[in-house]
């Protein structure tokens, strides 16, 4: 007698894609592609896409507003993928949909252990890259950015006024607003005008990750295999229960 | 035993269809025992028979052990004195004894406890592979020893007032190691895409913001 399993079962559902019929859904799905190219030519490539979805960008906005409007609103990929779109391309096109992405309020969290997965989390990096895309136009001179930026201070979310003020900060004008800023932040979160944009190596990194392991470890631990374009054969074989590609 | 189903996303704009061309058998050899995978928790359906598909959760999370593994310029070097870029992912093959696929449909991402990892269907379905691989990170931080020491901070996205937040940058735990890694890939990262890089940016930084009692005081930019 076999004992009962103790694993799940899994089967998935139809993947989801962005498609729209128009000429400016196509370059859409084209720029979308190209934002996750690999290879050699990649960064042409995006260039190049990116450079035809700001030829027209007013037509793109409307294809990345509906796609937006169209996504489940849990397919959270998707839907930074279209704000981050509109913020590449760099055009006072995007503005209103940038708005609309930092004015629309956050929803309730449904998630009952929000430290695991978290709507509200979410739904907030959507927002802060809104601003990142606005913090680019407010630089290249458009006053109805700046004026978005303030507006997204007034939001209660503590990482959509954290960006914000340095977004307003990092402007050519960024140190003339201090004062308004401050005026418009909760004096508790006044803190957030000292946050400081740093590179990687002012971070500070973990004294020594030897002292968090668990018992025993590392003693086998070997490094991946060479990448096949920096060794000539492939090296190894398959043990145990391991699973096997199929043939192309 | 339980039976679950989750809708694919956009597999350009989660990146598994970049990383998944580069997943060789070869790959899969060396990941599958040093990842400590058994067949028993990823077949009926999570991928072991179908292991090159990026529809199922096998092929997902071995998209992320490859970006964990080979995203720096020098991935052989694994030092731990190095950047986290580095050696995040030797941190998870050593911290993991045993890595799962559940189903457990409602709000978990994934747990730690016992000698095993449990990764579940929001950590598939609902992550990118860079944020995929920030999970490993953040629950083999947990089986190398620190819970969480701290309720999340006013104005948290995580939740205000709830448990599960860690108290400072310097404690050095599982939300600290997660963001490292983001930050490092978003900085460092090689054989990515700039769009991976910023989406990790921009989800360290939110972590950053709201998932410390008192905040680290920078953000990376």
């Amino acid at each position: 007698m076999s004992n009962p399993s103790a694993s799940d079962s899994f089967r998935p559902r139809a993947p989801s894609t962005v498609h729209s019929p128009s000429a400016a859904g196509q370059v859409l799905a084209n720029l979308l592609k190209a934002m996750a190219g690999a290879g050699a030519d990649a960064e042409e490539r995006y260039a190049s896409a990116l450079n035809e979805a700001r030829a027209q960008a007013a037509d793109v906005m409307v294809e990345i507003a509906r796609a937006d409007q169209d996504a489940d609103e849990r397919n959270y990929g998707l839907r930074w993928a279209l704000v981050y779109a509109a913020t590449q391309l760099a055009s006072v096109e995007s503005l209103p949909y940038l708005k609309s992405v930092v004015t629309t309020p956050i929803p309730p969290e449904t998630s009952e252990d929000p430290h695991e997965f978290s709507v509200v989390t979410e739904e907030t990096i959507l927002r802060t890259t809104a601003i990142d895309g606005l913090e680019n136009l407010a630089d290249s001179g458009q006053p109805e950015a700046v004026d978005i930026l303030f507006t997204a201070l007034e939001q209660p979310s503590l990482s959509m006024r954290r960006a914000a003020v340095q977004a307003l900060l990092a402007s050519p004008d960024g140190e003339q607003w201090r004062d308004r800023i401050t005026g418009i932040l909760p004096p508790k979160q006044h803190f957030l005008l000292d946050i400081r944009r740093v590179g990687i190596s002012d971070v500070p990194h973990v004294r020594d990750p030897r002292v968090h392991l668990v018992e025993g470890a590392g003693e086998e631990s070997e490094p991946p295999p060479l990448l096949p374009e920096d060794r000539g054969s492939p090296e190894g074989r398959p043990e145990g229960d391991t699973p096997i590609l199929r043939e192309p | 035993m339980a039976t679950c189903s989750a809708t694919v996303p956009d597999k350009d704009v989660t990146g598994d269809n970049l990383y998944e061309p580069r997943v060789t058998q070869e790959f899969i050899n060396w990941a599958w025992p040093a990842y400590k995978f058994t067949k028993e928790y990823w077949d009926d359906g999570f991928g072991w028979e179908d292991v090159g598909n990026a529809d199922l959760p096998l092929a997902r999370i071995l998209n992320s052990l490859w970006l964990l593994n080979y995203s720096a310029e020098d991935y052989q070097n694994e030092d731990y004195a190095g950047a986290a870029l580095n050696w995040a992912c030797r941190y998870v093959r050593d911290n993991v004894k045993d890595l799962r696929a559940r189903c457990k449909n409602d709000d978990y991402i994934a747990y730690a406890f016992g000698d095993r990892i449990e990764l579940y269907l929001n950590c598939f379905y609902t992550k990118d592979v860079p944020g995929r691989a920030e999970t490993l990170v953040h629950e083999s931080r947990h089986h190398g020893g620190r819970s969480h020491d701290a309720t999340f901070p006013e104005g948290s996205s995580f939740g205000e007032g709830k448990e599960g937040a860690d108290s400072t940058w310097e404690f050095e735990g599982a939300w600290m190691y997660g963001a490292l890694y983001l930050f490092w890939f978003y900085a460092e990262g090689r054989r990515t895409t700039t769009a991976m890089k910023a989406s990790a940016r921009q989800r360290g930084n939110v972590v950053i913001d709201n998932a410390f009692a008192t905040h680290p005081g920078f953000t990376i930019g």
